[in-house]
This record gives C-alpha cells, structure tokens and sequence, in this order.
C-alpha cells in the first residue's frame, strides 16, 4: 500500500502557479484513492453448533439435523475451519460439498476436512476455498456410529466489496503529469481531474464490504413455544466510529421426518414492530428448507455519538414456526456492512 | 469545477478542482471501520452444568477491536457470570447479570473512560466462560460480542 506522506497544497491567488506542485497534488491525490481502493475485504468468523440446546447429534439423525446450509450472498472465501470440542464417542468426519449436487466438494480441496475426535481439542483445516456467490454448502458431519458431544464448527469467512459490485478490479486513474519542462494546460489539468474523480466514483460505487453473523436460533420448537426462547436481541453499537447495517438475512430449519410446514425469521424493532426485514422457509413434504431477503437495510448504527445505546433501541431477531409440527433446529445468517 | 485556457485562474479554481474531486471518498460513511456481532450461545444451561458446555473458544481471522458486550437470555431465570478473556488481557472482561423470566437485555459493557477496549489480534483466541444460578431446564443464554475493524488489503 502506498504511504501519503503530505496533505494537499492549498494555492493562494497571487502566487505563481508551480506545475511541480499541481503535480504534486495530483500524486496525493492519487495515492489516496490507490489507498482506500487496495482496502477491499472485510473478514468475520462464525461458530456452527453440532448439538441442539445440550443434545448431541448422532449418526442416527438424518442429514439435515447432522448438517448447516450456507448460501453466499456474494464469493465468500472460507479462509480456514475449526472444529473446536469433541465427540462423545464413535467415529466421524466432518465434509463440505455444494447442495445443489450433493457431492461436489470446492474446487481445490478433498473431503473430509475434519476428523473430531473424542477428546476436546481444536481441528483446523488451513486450506481456503471459495464459496461462490449465490451458491449454497453444507457442512455435514456424518459417520457410521458416533455421538457428537459439544463440537462447534468455527469458520473464517472473507469477503471482498469489489465482487459484491459485479467487478474484481478497480481502474487505477492515470494522469498527464506537470513538470517546469511542460506548461500548465487547461485541458489537461481537466482530463486529469476527471480522471480522478471517475476512479473515486467507481471506488464509492463498491464501498460494501460484507460481514457475516451466525446464530442458531431455536432447537425443537413449535407454535406453541415461548417466544422468548425463540428471539436473541441485535443491539445497537455503542462506539460511533464503527457502522453496521443488516443487508441481507437467510434462515434455514430442519425437521426429524418429511413435513409441510413454514419458519419464519424476522428482523423487528424492541418493539415488536415489523422492520420489512423477514424471510419464510417452507418445507414441501421434506425435511429442510431456506429462505433468504435483503430489504430493507436495517441500520443498527449508534443513534447518539458517544453514547451508550439503551436496550429500547435494540432490534430483536426472531424466528417462529406456523406448525404444531416440531422443529429440529433453525439458524440464521445475517449479512452486514 | 473546470478551468479554460487563457482564463484568469484564481486559487479557489484549483483548489476546489481538487477538493471536490474527493469528495465522496471523505463524505461517504462507508468507509468507516464496520462492526459485527459474535453471538456465543449456551443454551438450557443451569446450575451445576460443568465444562465444556459453559465455554466456548473462538480463534478470530482479523485483528479487532472489542468494544461492546451484550448479555441476552430468554427464560433464563438466575444471575449470569460472563468473562471474556484470552491470554494477552491486561484486565480481562468480567460481567455479572440478572437475568429473569421472558427475555431479558442485560446491562451491557461498552467503552467508557473505566472500561477499556480490547485490541485483539489476529490469530488469538477469545475465551467465553459464563456460570450462572438459573435452575430453568429450558432456557437461552447469548453473550454477544461487538468487533469492529476497518477493511483490509488482504
């Protein structure tokens, strides 16, 4: 990255016009936009629980109880993975493969990733892989007899603004340079000025750079459960040189046995009221299903600088399930920038 | 702001060229460092429930700053004893709550001229231990933690 070593010049009229220091002003300004527009990825983590409340799964559940979905938004790289706990006993692996296929693992990397074992201890899988925009994986442990005891799947998520604006490079602005050899020429000052500004259109054009949040929400639930069991609240930040909005929110649920039911998750104010943020899953006589939606933005930035934001300006993130039909487990993704 | 040849230019002309040419870079608060929130779960936890259930170790990708931490519960019904801690704290977090039934917010940690926050670096290891009076079987216990960080060339 390159270094800006000095502030722009502020000319005063009267004074003779120097090309070195339109040059030199010209460069600044350069180097700043090289520096905002090399800070492209943002980097997260999130902890995937194998069990349900303090229930282990086992290798007699079925693949959607003994497994997460994950949809990418955008190209999100899984920088690393971490199993960090145990089995109780028995044998298993840990795969990840595209849902859509049901065996294709990601490009560049071999099945299984992780091996638990029964001892508590952290697994790290150090290989990166990319999860392409729009497509969906599961992380499924799986294995001929085993009990998982607390066993969490930590990942390492990175994402980069520019795919999420339909490109992977920014054009760096090029521009005539001024030296004494050359006079200061209208046209050119204003094609390099022009220049400038395009580049840095194009850089605020890719500003988001999103983080992922992860939770597991509700585990064997009905519409007759307690709603508070079934909520976590979103505070707001306390520090005002931080920002996050809610851009995007997926859930997804998994049921024991075939079933036809709808979850739903929502993002509502500490209210109660409806943000528009929501999204509902179905299942059509199966066991899983997943839903996504991305608006409106819920802007959970600090309303008061400095600070502390009270619990009343919260917003709370619920999920509730329209059947008397149990639930295994639902988790949700929100995505932010 | 455009200049023409054989116009009088006067300094703001310049000036101005260049001051509005990065505007949008100074002005857009998409640049500023973006926070997310690690929720830590520990569900149906009472009273007597021993390790591993009551910790949980997160290995962070990026170096961050810890600046708020949220103790939330739904039917949790007892007082909450949180620290968040890795090795390289000074003054490692620590929170007590009471918690209660439906859902409940707690008093939160944030910045302030007693509290510090926390530089994490990347590669370290946040330690969530939480111990508690609840005897409600069925209950959700959340300790979320707010980082933040600016983006990055890698």
């Amino acid at each position: 990255m390159r270094i800006q070593t000095q502030a722009p010049i502020q000319f005063a009229t009267g004074q003779l016009l120097d090309p070195n220091k339109v040059q030199e002003n010209q460069q600044y300004m350069l180097d700043a936009v090289a520096a905002v527009t090399e800070k492209r990825y943002a980097h997260s983590v999130i902890s995937m629980p194998f069990y349900r409340g303090i229930t282990a799964c086992t290798q007699a559940d079925n693949q959607a109880t003994r497994s997460f979905l994950f949809t990418a938004p955008d190209n999100v790289m899984v920088e690393r993975a971490f199993l960090v706990g145990a089995l109780a006993s028995g044998a298993a692996v840990l795969n990840v493969y595209n849902a859509s296929t049901g065996t294709t693992a990601p490009t560049g990397i071999a099945n299984p990733i992780l091996t638990p074992t029964t001892t508590v201890d952290t697994q790290v899988f150090a290989q990166s892989f990319i999860i392409p925009a729009g497509s969906t994986y599961r992380f499924e442990l799986t294995g001929t007899t085993f009990t998982a005891s607390k066993l969490d799947l930590v990942l390492h998520l990175r994402t980069d603004r520019f795919n999420l604006s339909g490109t992977d490079t920014l054009t760096e602005p090029t521009v005539t340079p001024f030296t004494e050899a050359t006079s200061l020429d209208a046209v050119a000052f204003n094609a390099n000025v022009t220049a400038i500004t395009s580049a840095v259109s194009s850089n605020t054009a890719a500003a988001r750079a999103l983080r992922c949040q992860f939770v597991q929400l509700g585990t064997n639930f009905t519409n007759a459960s307690d709603a508070d069991l079934l909520r976590m609240n979103l505070p707001r930040i306390t520090n005002t040189i931080a920002r996050e909005t809610i851009y995007r929110i997926d859930v997804t649920f998994c049921t024991a046995a075939n079933s036809t039911i709808t979850v739903t998750a929502a993002v509502l104010t500490e209210a109660g009221a409806a943000t528009g943020l929501s999204a509902a899953a179905s299942t059509a006589a199966s066991t899983e299903a997943s839903a996504s939606d991305t608006f409106p933005a819920v802007d959970l930035s600090s309303a008061t600088a400095g600070v502390c934001q009270t619990t009343a300006s919260d917003y709370r993130l619920t999920v509730s399930n329209g059947s008397a039909t149990a639930v295994v487990k639902a988790y949700v993704t929100l995505w932010t920038y | 702001m455009s200049i023409t040849n054989g116009q009088t230019i006067v300094a703001s002309d310049i000036n101005s060229a260049f001051t509005s040419a990065l505007s949008s870079l100074r002005t857009d608060n998409a640049y500023l460092p973006t926070l997310f929130w690690l929720p830590v779960r520990f569900d149906n936890i009472v009273s007597g429930t021993t390790s591993p259930w009551t910790s949980q170790e997160i290995v962070l990708p990026d170096d961050y700053l810890l600046a708020d931490v949220a103790i939330l519960g739904g039917e949790h019904n007892g007082t909450v004893t949180v620290s968040v801690n890795n090795s390289a704290l000074i003054v490692p977090i620590s929170m007590t709550a009471t918690l209660g039934s439906n859902y409940v917010a707690a008093t939160r940690y944030y910045t302030t001229t007693t509290n510090p926050v926390h530089l994490f670096l990347k590669g370290s290891i946040v330690t969530v231990t939480v111990s508690t009076t609840n005897v409600v079987a069925t209950s959700t216990l959340t300790v979320s933690l707010g980082f933040f960080s600016k983006r990055r060339t890698a």
